[in-house]
């Protein structure tokens, strides 16, 4: 059927495009937006082969729960203050660059030499049919081939709630959840010799400074010279922390508005 | 009725180590919410103790099983035995060396959360080393390094600690990604994801010297790198000083062999078992990651003043060591090392011997560091000065660890590194034993200065009092392992032997 | 079901789309004459008998108002977040049955527009994506207000989709299906307790999914006394405070679509949907107490409104977390294991069941008996929107 593939053609463009304008987009809440398109549109294709219960569970999961907490995030602290992943090393630039043609040519080599050896799986029309449908098929291999690696997974996440729980929760009542500023964290170059905090001190000294003062008409840009406690041992860069909360001033938020 | 809901019931007692470890974590979750704070460091240390202990104890029961439950994705033979032992030792010694830490230092972290996240992660690597399906080695791998990415944070007010989990985290899961993507390239060539059905169908096409598949070129490439990663090889080690150095030091200990364990089981697990028709092209690729890992890890080692840096460009080197013992894998069963032993592998059984000695010898380091950070020392260098004068058992037990990690006779990490080299040599891989041999001469330049500082320059200042009787006993039960299982090895890397035999016994009835 | 040609289908979707809009519209009509009797006022009554023509009226004002966009505003994304609340929620109606296979004009019709065999999760799908015309409105707008509003949007509705998503698994454990013709088709049969015969409605073998499903529906709309997102004494109008005229006709639309759709599926899940005196011989009886029972739901959302005061934001949260949650876990919990000893795949000994009983009493007698347990901690605040 014509109207199939050119449906596909169409459904797998747009994917294309948005994909490309997660990466390419300046504005993160666009980058988002993008993967939203992305999601749906590959919940469209799964849609087309036949596995509604794939495309809608891509929809309510990846789009309606992780990235509506991406957006979430994104919209809770300044893209400006979050660290700088983004390394000065052209050399990287060029590295990568190599790297991702090589493997692109790779994934090209294997597409167009693929060869199949393994044996047919069982999930085939008719099997799939024989039980009632795309859902109840895979639920049937859910629980039964995959039983332990299901609950396996279950606990993954159990250990990502405790770790959340860990990580966020304050130790003491009124302590704020705290992140570290720009150029605090680089994943560039590891740290220097002996750049570490030496460990073992009596507790306090080698704490990440936290601000209990949430003045909301402190501008943004005066956070890092301010009356925080920076408690640094050497040539470590320490960290200013800022406090998760939305109490800042309307200059802060120029950042929703402007497009770059 | 291929789809058929065919519920069979899964052996359960095949997986009762594993099902013991998780009723610990369920447990200790439970008992952080209902023992009372000022009971948790007795109870929930007792509780992690007896668990895995109790874990152990089950271990034996298995001894000599060879059989797959839960439909194939659990398999419970020689090598998930042994690995499981290691993993469960080391767990064991890492709740010694860590209980004071986390309750004293640092500022009082959540113990009962420091446990919980503890025992996952023991788990996902015991379900590694027991996987017999790519998704069970996958899943177990993510829940095994997700908790240790918590772990590293754990002293979330030093931002060393928050940035060292950070890098950990993010390349971490970027591994993952890479990972997955090279299994999903072995499932789409093989058309399963069962360890022994992948054998089967490579070894039905692959044969000869005819020119390889490129999409399984592709897969066994991104499966090197992902678990590269995850083993900390060069050159996919960047997150490892950092990570290393932040973490709080019992989690260090617990990082630099537990999780390297995991990879090790994957990749055996994988390569040797899924991809085994692929010898030839895993090997070359393997040979030089171990030599690059070893060569850069001893290298950069010797630059470091800060001891947990050190170790952990140690780790990386000793990460070398045991790829060498990978690389010497020979398809055709070998000839085993022991008297009794069958056709066990040389490579596979001198690997794992290193882990278990690593095991020891490793957390043995980072315990010392642990225990002098609580009479108030530094990490560098200079914060070890007079040991000996101040401290002398400390200061032995230190100078025991490095030596054996350099690989001095009759030390463990001797016959660790005898073994792999004997396996390295009947593989005619000369050159990737004589490098064994260089690099551990170069490595001789750190560890050695360690112990020098230690012995010959004059302490500085009045060093803490503290009172850390568990920690005590842990050091002195890895000094005691480093000394006696180097002495009595013979029997350990029989049982190597015969415990990967069964594997590859398994494989050539799978596979033929 | 029959395979028929598009344009039936189209016909239907268009009527059921078009019956929606203008259910929509005198939807708001409705809700302003009940809210006034309620309050004893007579609402609107000057437009048209009794204020039937209210709606028009409101609509060409909006439509009359001027199209006011944010200096700062993100223009693309504020130009199409109204429209994603508007399309996800019409979108949804698709497949909703408004009856099976019916004769019209010699022809075999089709009284639904798609039959997907996921068709609950569908809506819930569908039901998430709208989220984004809120976030994304919010922070289209550049202004302070609306952001903190579509950040509660988001929070709240991320939490109460989860309750919503597990109360309605209850009804997939009894009826084995994920589609909704399928759900509909075993609400049809009748249930014999002895001499009376009642038909086997979902709400009366799932009555706390049913009552857990309407309280989620309540916040997942956004509406009283969930209605944060756009609490006018913290938030001026909450997300959609810098949307004027004709865009934000579309929020309002989307927001009462969505009411509709809700109450439509909860009158498919649980209130036996098109079942009703004569529906199985006429099919317009069956429309007719389709809709009868949406309007009953609708009313009760509309009498919600006039009765209870706005929650506290961590109130609402606990709600979700603490008490719904845990609830509907043990309704599956419970359910399940129901479905399995009435099938007679899981044999109990009897001693089990007294052991059980006896568990709860026990349990029931010790959180009973004062100063024991019960009372919840005391609520941490939340950090969004508590201070």
């Amino acid at each position: 059927m014509p109207w199939d593939v050119l449906i596909f053609y169409l459904i797998a463009a747009v994917c294309v495009l948005s994909a490309a304008g997660v990466v390419v987009a300046r504005n993160p809440v666009h980058s988002a937006i993008f993967l939203v398109l992305c999601f749906v549109n590959i919940a469209a294709t799964f849609v087309m082969m036949g596995a509604e219960f794939l495309a809608v569970v891509q929809v309510i999961v990846y789009t309606g729960a992780i990235l509506v907490l991406v957006l979430f995030v994104l919209m809770l602290v300044n893209p400006d203050d979050l660290p700088e992943f983004h390394a000065a090393r052209p050399v990287q630039r060029y590295v990568g660059l190599l790297l991702g043609a090589i493997l692109l040519l790779e994934v090209g080599a294997a597409i167009v030499t693929r060869s199949v050896s393994g044996e047919q799986g069982t999930a085939t029309p008719d099997n799939i049919a024989a039980v009632g449908g795309n859902t109840q098929a895979l639920g049937r291999v859910l629980y039964s081939d995959y039983l332990l690696a299901f609950e396996v997974v279950s606990l993954v996440l159990l250990v990502g709630v405790v770790g959340a729980i860990v990580l966020a929760l304050p130790e003491r009542l009124g302590e704020r959840p705290s992140v570290a500023r720009r150029g605090s964290i680089s994943l560039s170059h590891p740290r220097g010799v002996d750049a570490a905090l030496p460990e073992g001190r009596p507790a306090g000294e080698t704490l990440i400074p936290t601000r209990h003062s949430t003045s909301p008409t402190r501008a943004s840009g005066a956070v890092a010279t301010g009356n925080d406690r920076e408690v640094s041992a050497g040539p470590t860069p320490t960290g200013v922390v800022r406090d998760l909360v939305m109490t800042r001033d309307a200059d802060a938020f120029g950042h929703m508005g402007d497009k770059r | 009725m291929p789809l058929d809901l065919n519920l069979e019931t899964p052996d359960l007692w095949l997986a009762l180590p594993q099902f013991i470890v998780f009723g610990l974590a369920i447990a200790l979750l439970f008992g952080d919410a209902f023992v009372a704070r000022t009971r948790h460091f007795v109870w929930l240390t007792g509780l992690s103790l007896v668990g895995y202990l109790a874990a152990l104890v089950a271990l034996v029961g298995q001894a000599n099983e060879n059989a797959t439950t839960f439909y194939g994705l659990f398999r419970a033979d020689g090598l998930t035995v042994f690995l499981s032992v290691i993993i469960l030792s080391a767990a064991v010694l890492t709740v010694m060396v860590s209980a004071s830490y986390v309750e004293r230092l640092e500022g009082r972290m959540p113990i009962g959360e420091f446990y919980v996240l503890l025992a996952f992660s023991v788990l996902g690597a015991m379900l590694v080393a027991a996987a017999g399906d790519l998704v069970m080695v996958f899943v177990g791998i993510e829940l095994s390094s997700l908790a240790t990415y918590v772990l590293a944070a754990f002293a979330k007010r030093r931002l060393t600690s928050v940035e060292g989990a950070l890098k950990y985290f993010l390349l971490g899961i970027f591994a993952s990604a890479i990972l997955a993507y090279g299994m999903a390239w072995v499932y789409g060539v093989t058309g399963s994801t069962d360890l022994d059905a992948i054998a089967r169908s490579l070894a039905a096409s692959v044969g000869g010297d005819e020119f390889l598949d490129p999409a399984l070129l592709l897969g066994l490439l991104l499966l090197t790198v992902g678990l590269g990663f995850k083993m900390a090889a060069v050159p996919f080690h960047f997150w490892t000083p950092d990570a290393y150095d932040g973490a709080p030091t019992p989690v260090t200990a617990f990082m630099s062999v537990v999780p390297k364990a995991a990879a090790f089981a994957a990749t055996v697990r994988i390569f040797v078992q899924a991809l085994g028709p692929l010898r030839d092209e895993w090997v070359t690729l393997l040979s030089v990651l171990a030599l690059l890992t070893m060569a850069f890890g001893n290298i950069v080692a010797i630059s470091q003043r800060n001891v947990k840096r050190m170790l952990a460009y140690s780790s990386i080197a000793h990460t070398g060591y045991m790829l060498v013992g990978l690389a010497a894998y020979q398809a055709t069963g070998g000839t085993g090392f022991g008297a009794g032993a069958g056709d066990g592998d040389q490579g596979v059984s001198s690997l794992l011997y290193y882990i278990l000695a690593y095991n020891f010898m490793n957390i043995g380091a980072f315990a010392v560091v642990t225990w002098l950070q609580h009479r108030g020392r530094g990490l560098t260098l200079d914060d070890f000065g007079g040991l000996a004068t101040t401290h002398p058992l400390a200061a032995a037990a230190m100078a025991v660890f490095m030596v054996s990690l350099m690989g001095v006779p009759p030390l463990i990490g001797f016959y660790a590194k005898y073994y792999v080299i004997l396996a390295a040599i009947d593989a005619d891989l000369l050159w990737l034993a004589v490098a064994v041999v260089v690099l551990s001469a170069v490595s001789a330049f750190y560890y050695l200065r360690l112990v020098a500082v230690m012995y010959f320059n004059e302490p500085e200042g009045q060093p803490r009092q503290a009172d850390t009787r568990l920690l005590d006993v842990g050091i002195a039960g890895m000094v005691i392992a480093t000394i006696a299982l180097g002495l009595f090895s013979t029997p350990i890397i029989d049982l190597a032997d015969k415990w990967e035999s069964a594997l590859t016994v398994a494989g050539q009835v799978a596979g033929r | 079901m029959n395979d028929q040609p598009l344009w039936l289908t189209f016909i239907v979707a268009f009527t059921a789309m078009n019956v929606l809009l203008a259910g929509m519209a005198y939807m708001t009509w409705f809700e302003r004459k009940v809210l006034a009797r309620m309050q004893d006022r007579l609402g609107p009554t000057r437009t048209g008998p009794a204020g039937l023509l209210q709606p028009i009226a409101d609509g060409i004002k909006l439509l009359g108002k001027e199209d006011l966009i944010p200096a700062a505003a993100d223009k693309p994304v504020f130009f199409f977040a109204p429209l994603v609340i508007f399309v996800t929620a019409i979108v949804s109606v698709a497949v909703i049955p408004f009856g099976g296979t019916v004769e019209i004009f010699g022809r075999d019709v089709n009284l639904f527009a798609a039959d997907l065999n996921v068709g609950a999760l569908f809506i819930l799908a569908f039901g998430s994506l709208g989220v984004y015309g809120i976030i994304l409105g919010s922070y289209a707008s550049a202004s302070r207000y609306p952001l903190l509003g579509g950040l509660r949007a988001a929070a709240q509705v991320i939490s109460y989709e989860i309750v919503l998503g597990l109360a309605l698994v209850g009804v997939f454990i009894l009826s084995g299906s994920l589609s909704l013709r399928d759900i509909l088709a075993r609400q049809q049969e009748t249930l014999s307790l002895g001499p009376i015969d009642i038909p086997n409605w979902f709400i009366l073998s799932q009555p706390i999914a049913f009552v857990i499903y309407t309280i989620a529906a309540v916040a997942e709309t956004n509406r009283a006394p969930f209605d944060l997102p756009e609490a006018e004494t913290e938030l001026a109008a909450g997300f959609h405070t810098e949307y004027s005229a004709f865009r934000f006709s579309f929020y309002y639309l989307g927001e009462y679509i969505n009411m509709i759709v809700i109450s439509l599926f909860a009158s498919t899940l649980f209130l036996g949907g098109t079942g009703g005196p004569g529906s199985d011989r006429f099919w317009g009886l069956g429309i007719f107490w389709l809709l009868a029972k949406t309007i009953v739901f609708l009313f009760f959302y509309i009498w919600l409104r006039a009765t209870l005061p706005r929650f506290r934001y961590d109130q609402l949260m606990g709600i979700a977390w603490k008490v719904l949650l845990p609830l509907v876990l043990l309704n599956i919990v419970f359910t399940a294991f129901i479905r399995l000893v009435a099938n007679g795949e899981l044999e109990i000994p009897v001693w089990v069941w007294i052991a059980v009983a006896v568990a709860v009493v026990a349990l029931l007698a010790l959180s009973l008996r004062p100063g024991g347990g019960g009372e919840a901690a005391p609520a941490r605040t939340s950090a969004v929107g508590g201070d």
